[in-house]
């Protein structure tokens, strides 16, 4: 386990702009996350390591809950956040697309948590709420041309197209992908993408049949 | 107060006075100023048009003739609504939120038609964290424009933030009834937002209520529908239909652990038998089989004896490492609480090494797991042997060499740290991941060229000679902090009291940094209402009332404290010249030097006190650490232990001995266990107060702890954790008689601690 992918809330903004600062070029000030999880609460995830399970009636002292890591990385003891998808509908009054759409601003995964499919399950539950949430017809997003892992994700694994690429877009003057999926809601159930060969039907007895 | 000026006169000033209100809107200030100046010219009492220049000059950075303006637009009429509202602004450009709501407030009482100061009143109001006020504010607001449903919101919350939740439910339903059947498409997501706000409301008062308004709706936020219902649902023991909600959130997202435990918690299986749990997350493994959860938690609750215990672990590590998750070992790390686990783990990971000859990246990554796992017991040795060897046997992958400094920077060697992630890094320089681990390895290891010569591969110079600008303004708390905290050792090394100033300036960046995180709420206050998240929006008040109490900001401040303690303690902010033992020609050439490396150190443009040598030469400089740095500490976070750690050594050394035994009381009702507290009731029992009242009060303070035996009262707080070493050390330093031959154990028990921790204690001892 140790990994947990859930909504990203405002308590979690300072780990994830510290995320962003250790993995990629493109930085923001911490306002600019606040606006994301201001304005689209439901569009941003992120993924944390967690204590391992804790009963319930385990309550830490505050003795404990003072003893968190002094690393921007960690929000309480032993979570920290490891990777993020920072994202959003389109609201740039000028923009030339006027029905609704989302983008995805920012996505990465510390590299010593990679190959583990997190960078996957977070774009799969943001998709998600932009589509279920705010009704996005479609998200598009810029991917460095350079990038391949990202480009294989995108393109191969969660099947966006390449709609062209757009030359210096980036600060260094590297050319970017820019692509998109269209969303369709009813495709997009995250735990659609397990490869499971049992579906929980809600309704049968999830204790039945079991030894005591 | 009357001004006698006739009326066609005062019309003309007025027209003039609007241009010159409009031209200060439109930026153009200095035109600003010379019609305002012309009305002054034949009109000397008109007030507004001081208040105006004041504003306008504030805009050229003429701050002290600004403020003069100030005085005498209130001097000629302190009455005026529009004066008073200008001066707001202006207090508000400021950052000072106190005074700017004082203004706005008085430009509404003295009749002031300009129902828009309401609004920036209520601003202030919620900077200032000033509920009470607030709803007046709202309420005005509301009344002056009813058909916005931000207002609504606006006054609902006002409500809410003063635990008036009826009213605030009221409001709330008011405005949907308004509303109704008039909603445009783009309006559904704010609406949505705000029947989930209502619910919460709801909720507040009565769980039943809530459940039966929640069941009602049918909003956008699904996700948030379903935790609502399934945590009304647990807390009105409503099992049944728990477990269901719960298994939904699961098909939504099966890789949020507390999903799982909250099904535990609805199906009631967590004190049921082990076997019909682990049934239970078999088949939702099945259900969800990319999930790590239903195959962890297992593992957490069967017992290392379980005969089930080691296949499935076997399983679950196996099939990570032939993926070569380079995470693996996180994965698995809440096991090593268990030590009986530590050891099967060790078992099964030796096994599959040895039958892996002649598979490459499984190889690789299980000499990778191996490492941290000897790490994580401090048997470095071994934790050096497995990472060389996959180094060895693939001496490509970048990640191998972030775990080999690991290990060395363990040993204490950090030198060769750098050496080996510094070779990592240029294996991959595109990757920021590296390049940041290696700077923060090289600011360890004191070398704050290199370190920031490397970051600012990454960073957007433009014209800096190098990124640290970049990196202030982007906020990287990471590097600022490792920055000042090298600069600490530097002073510490070569006693150069130039780096100590250079640490203090990097900490109030870390200071800065939060300042501005906190400012970063105002533009949402307004914001938030249009788009309807008040949920969202409340959580942001929340965090913004601890921001200061981070972890990031209290190490900040713990060496801070420590260099103020230091120089006040030495006197060093005393010294005329910080060069007085060198030469003359050795003094110029520092100088010189201090003159050239100026653009090397700047961390902002305009900055006049590159060095932090205005940090340091003051008068009071524990005034300076509490005004400068700890008071943010002291409002958000004033019973954490921490603050009343630093509080009482602040106290103490200026000789308040009340407020130094608050702190120790709070500390001690945090944590009566805590660590520190033997160091420092012996600091007090020794102390040379010599008034009567403060002798009286610290023996008061001291009747809890049995001194009767000193060394059985300090040793009743003592583990064998670095911490209780350090305190040891404390006491030792103390020299108190009865408690001189301390050194030796604290010698022998610094054995058990890792190099680099024995190698920090020992240059403590004094």
């Amino acid at each position: 386990m140790a990994i947990t992918i859930r909504r990203a809330t405002i308590n979690d903004v300072q780990a994830m702009q510290n995320a962003n600062l250790h993995n990629l070029p493109e930085n923001y000030q911490l306002k600019y996350y606040m606006y994301h999880i201001l304005s689209w609460p439901q569009a941003s995830f992120v993924a944390t390591t967690t204590e391992g399970p804790k009963e319930l009636d385990e309550i830490e002292t505050e003795a404990e809950l003072q003893n968190i890591k002094a690393d921007p990385s960690y929000i309480s003891k032993g979570e920290k956040i490891v990777g993020y998808v920072l994202g959003k509908m389109e609201d740039d009054p000028e923009a030339a697309d006027k029905t609704p759409h989302g983008h995805v601003t920012s996505l990465s995964v510390m590299r010593t948590y990679r190959r583990q499919g997190i960078a996957e399950k977070l774009m799969r539950q943001a998709l998600f709420a932009l589509s279920e949430t705010f009704k996005a017809e479609y998200v598009s997003l810029h991917v460095r041309k350079s990038n391949r892992a990202a480009l294989h994700l995108y393109r191969d694994t969660l099947k966006f197209e390449v709609l062209s690429i757009e030359k210096s877009y980036y600060q260094d003057g590297e050319d970017a992908y820019s692509m998109k999926k269209v969303l369709k809601l009813d495709e997009l159930l995250p735990s659609s993408f397990s490869n499971a060969d049992e579906v929980d039907d809600l309704e049968s007895d999830l204790l039945e049949g079991l030894d005591e | 107060m009357s001004r006698r000026v006739p009326v066609a006169s005062a019309n003309k000033e007025e027209t003039s006075f609007k241009e010159a209100l409009k031209l200060y809107e439109g930026k153009q200030y200095k035109k600003s100023i010379k019609i305002c100046e012309q009305i002054l010219k034949k009109n000397s009492n008109y007030a507004e048009a001081y208040a105006l220049k004041a504003l306008d000059l504030y805009h050229l950075k003429e701050f002290e003739e600004s403020e003069a303006y100030v005085g005498k637009a209130l001097a000629k009429n302190p009455d005026s609504p529009i004066t008073n509202h200008i001066l707001g602004i202006l207090r508000r450009q400021q950052q000072n939120y106190k005074d700017a709501s004082k203004y706005f407030k008085k430009a509404m009482a003295s009749g002031s038609t300009n129902q828009a100061i309401w609004r920036d009143l209520s601003v202030m109001e919620l900077q200032n964290r000033d509920y009470k006020n607030l709803t007046k504010s709202r309420h005005a607001y509301l009344e002056a424009a009813l058909g916005y449903r931000a207002n609504w919101t606006g006054l609902a919350i006002a409500h809410h933030l003063n635990n008036d939740f009826n009213a605030a439910e009221k409001t709330l339903v008011k405005i949907e009834e308004l509303v109704k059947g008039k909603l445009s498409e783009a309006e559904l997501y704010e609406n949505s937002e705000l029947e989930l706000y209502k619910n919460e409301i709801i909720a507040e008062v009565n769980t039943q209520s809530a459940l039966k308004n929640l069941e009602s709706l049918n909003t956008l936020d699904k996700y948030s529908e379903l935790e609502t219902k399934g945590k009304y649902l647990l807390k009105l023991e409503r099992f049944e239909e728990a477990q269901k909600v719960y298994r939904e959130l699961l098909k939504r997202n099966p890789d949020d652990y507390k999903y799982y435990k909250f099904l535990e918690v609805s199906l009631k299986s967590l004190n049921k038998s082990k076997r019909l749990r682990v049934g239970l997350y078999d088949k939702l493994a099945k259900f969800y089989p990319k999930s790590d959860a239903p195959k962890f938690i297992p593992l957490t609750f069967l017992k290392s004896t379980d005969e089930e215990f080691e296949p499935r672990l076997r399983a679950y590590l196996l099939s990570q490492l032939k993926r070569g998750a380079p995470a693996t070992f996180q994965n698995v790390k809440p096991l090593y609480k268990d030590q009986s686990k530590v050891e099967v783990i060790e078992k099964i990971v030796l096994e599959y090494l040895s039958t892996l000859k002649d598979l490459p990246i499984e190889y690789i990554w299980t000499n990778y797991f191996l490492s941290l796992h000897y790490l994580r017991q401090s048997k470095l040795n071994d934790a050096l042997k497995y990472v060389e060897s996959a180094i060895d046997h693939t001496p490509t992958i970048v990640e191998l060499y972030i775990l080999k400094a690991r290990v060395l920077k363990h040993f204490g060697n950090l030198e060769k740290a750098c050496e080996t992630i510094n070779y990592g890094r240029e294996l991959d320089l595109q990757d920021r991941f590296i390049n940041s681990k290696t700077v923060k390895y090289y600011l360890r290891n004191n070398n704050v060229d290199r370190g920031l010569e490397i970051a600012s591969i990454f960073t957007k110079n433009d014209t800096s000679t190098n990124g640290l600008k970049d990196l202030h303004t982007m906020q990287a708390s990471w590097f600022v902090i490792e920055n000042g905290e090298a600069f600490y050792r530097l002073y510490k090394e070569t006693k150069d009291i130039k780096f100590l100033g250079l640490a203090l300036k990097r900490f109030q960046g870390i200071v800065k940094i939060f300042e501005e995180y906190y400012n970063d709420q105002l533009d949402f206050h307004t914001f938030c209402l249009r788009k309807g998240t008040a949920r969202a929006y409340l959580q942001m008040l929340n965090w913004e009332d601890s921001i200061f109490t981070s972890p990031i900001y209290q190490r900040a401040i713990k060496s801070v404290s420590s260099i103020y303690f230091h120089i006040s303690d030495e006197r060093l902010n005393e010294t005329e010249d910080v060069y007085e033992k060198l030469n003359k020609k050795e003094k110029i050439a520092k100088i010189k030097q201090a003159e050239q490396d100026k653009v090397k150190f700047q961390a902002y443009t305009d900055d006049n006190d590159i060095y932090g040598d205005k940090l340091i030469k003051v008068k009071s400089l524990l005034e300076e650490f509490n005004g400068k740095f700890f008071h943010h500490l002291i409002n958000q976070g004033p019973d954490l232990i921490f603050t009343n750690e630093i509080q009482f050594q602040l106290q103490y050394k200026l000789k308040k001995i009340a407020l130094v035994l608050g702190s120790l009381n709070k500390i001690i009702k945090a944590d009566e266990k805590n660590v520190r507290l033997p160091y420092f009731a012996l600091l007090l029992k020794f102390s040379d107060f010599t008034d009567v009242l403060s002798k009286k009060l610290i023996e008061r303070g001291l009747e809890r702890f049995d001194l009767k035996d000193l060394k059985q009262f300090v040793y009743g707080y003592i583990t064998d954790d670095y911490q209780s070493i350090l305190t040891l050390v404390q006491i030792h330093n103390l020299s108190i008689e009865g408690l001189q031959d301390l050194k030796n154990d604290i010698l022998e028990r610094i054995k058990h601690l890792e190099p680099y921790e024995q190698f920090e204690l020992l240059t403590l001892i004094k």
